[in-house]
């Protein structure tokens, strides 16, 4: 089944969310711990 | 064809590179100050280092350059497929939490299979553990050299065992602490990176000409329902359980991280890689629905890269690259080491060692098996591509004693080697007859009825207070 535009855009589009998510959530979480002193390392 | 870069530059980036990760060994190196801060980073790794430690490891040179391969040549499953690939990630978060239940002074995944199964079941998880740690580390070192000789002109043998001795120098000073501090740093270059990258390239092309483009050009692979498709995204998925379940590289994160954030810091881990093959893949439905004339398949990210940001696009490239390798070599000098200094030194030549002596020999490991990894990759062996293919479907044969084996006091050791054994059988018999990409399936699959044929024929009924004593033993030394 050859499947249609939207989601092949889709799912670029999600992709590149995700990673964009994860670079926020792994900035915020470090600057978290760093300030509570819990970065464990 | 024509590098990326002047050799000149070129050479500038990665020793620079390579000299910053030297400096950041050398920094951490001063937090170390005993054996478990070496091996284990000390127990307290938080939410942000240890998800990103995973991601990073799992992250490979493999997962940027070869996945826009298979969005090339399979289109929509290959990208998906090759993503389903983080599974194994995600669903290591509670057996890693039940590892740090167990074994809350534990070290390295032979102590489980040790104490859980007895001696011969763990002999037989060395061999094939360190096998497969073996061909993994050679294909990463070729791996690295090979690229940097594609991508940037630099010399294979210069290139491979440049980072081969950064690797080495870095993970002898700084142990797991310097492995997942740079693990850090290497999974903000990936993920910054190739976020800027492939959207630019997409948006300056147009969703719609891409569509079309691949519409035109090569329409089956935009076909979701492919019988080769589904057989390479499920095993994709099995062969990541197989691999990170039984490894060394994975019980030691385990080991590492905080209690209240192991299992988070795997799902989010998981997560965070699943996205990046998906978006490198998408370079290859690039190259389809442009046409790019690419003289080898490695080649179409940093092309495309380069082609929309010109040299810019090519430095980003860099980072991913190195980012890539470095994070996966260290984890594997980091882990096979430790595994082989606990679980041979301490288990078997002087359980006594002191707590400085087991660092020395940790780090006299972590030169050992660097020396031999880029002695290997030295000649460039063409069945190293096999032989973690095969040590990868045995490995798959190990899913099942180690699950069962964690959470349920029945399996015994004679279920633990049967199914192993069978497992491994299938596993190679369908990777030389059928295909390689069955390899991981099939073990995996002949190996669970075994395993349950041979628990209910020979049960045990483990002490789990074993695990405790085992651990008391530790702390006592």
């Amino acid at each position: 089944m050859i499947m249609p535009q939207w989601f092949v855009t889709g799912l670029i589009l999600l992709a590149t969310l995700g990673i964009l998510g994860n670079l926020v959530f792994l900035i915020s979480t470090i600057v978290k711990e760093i300030k509570g002193k819990s970065t464990g390392w | 064809m024509e590098p990326l870069f002047s050799a000149n530059i070129a050479y500038l980036l990665v020793i620079g590179f390579g000299v910053l990760w030297l400096f950041f060994g050398y920094l951490w190196s001063r937090k170390i100050k005993t054996s478990d801060d070496f091996t284990v980073a000390g127990r307290q790794v938080g939410l942000a280092i240890g998800s990103a430690t995973v991601m990073a490891t799992w992250c490979t040179a493999s997962t940027v350059l070869a996945a826009p391969e298979l969005g090339y040549q399979a289109g929509l499953w290959g990208m998906i497929g090759y993503g389903l690939g983080g599974l194994g990630v995600i669903m290591f978060g509670p057996i890693a939490q039940r590892i740090k239940t167990l074994m809350p002074t534990g070290v390295t995944s032979g102590d489980f299979m040790r104490t859980r199964y007895g001696e011969g079941t763990w002999g037989l998880y060395m061999v094939l553990s360190n096998v497969y740690n073996l061909a993994f580390l050679v294909t990463q070192a070729m791996g690295g050299g090979l690229i940097l000789n594609l991508i940037f002109g630099i010399p294979y043998h210069f290139g491979m065992m440049f980072i081969v001795a950064v690797c080495i120098v870095y993970t002898m000073l700084g142990g797991l602490k310097a492995v997942v501090g740079t693990d850090f740093i290497q999974s903000l270059m990936i993920m910054a990176s190739i976020v800027i990258v492939i959207p630019i390239a997409i948006t300056k092309l147009g969703f719609g000409e891409l569509y079309s483009g691949v519409l035109t050009n090569m329409p089956d692979r935009l076909d979701m329902i492919k019988p080769l498709g589904l057989m390479y995204a499920f095993n994709s998925a099995v062969f990541s359980l197989g691999e990170i379940f039984h490894s060394n590289l994975w019980w030691v994160r385990a080991h590492a991280m905080r209690d209240d954030v192991v299992r988070r810091g795997w799902t989010y881990g998981g997560l965070m890689w699943m996205s990046i093959p998906v978006l490198a893949g998408s370079a290859g439905l690039i190259a389809i629905a442009t046409g790019l004339d690419f003289p080898h398949v490695n080649m179409i990210i940093p092309m495309i890269a380069v082609d929309a940001l010109g040299g810019i696009g090519g430095f980003l490239i860099i980072l991913v690259v190195l980012g890539a390798i470095y994070s996966s070599l260290d984890s594997l000098l980091a882990g096979t080491s430790s595994l082989l200094a606990e679980d041979i030194y301490r288990a078997k030549i002087n359980p006594s060692a002191s707590d400085n002596k087991m660092q020395w020999i940790n780090r006299l490991l972590i030169v050992g098996i660097g020396v031999v990894t880029a002695a290997f990759a030295w000649f460039e062996p063409a069945t190293m591509g096999e032989i973690i293919f095969f040590s990868a479907a045995m490995v798959c044969a190990m899913i099942w004693p180690i699950v069962f084996g964690l959470f349920s006091e029945r399996p015994s050791k004679i279920s633990a080697i049967a199914s192993m054994i069978a497992g491994s059988a299938a596993g190679v018999y369908v990777a030389t007859t059928v295909s390689p990409f069955g390899a991981a399936v099939a073990a995996a699959i002949t190996a669970l009825p075994v395993f349950i044929l041979f628990t209910k024929l020979f049960p045990d009924d483990f002490d789990w207070s074993r695990f405790s004593k085992a651990d008391q033993e530790v702390i006592r030394k």
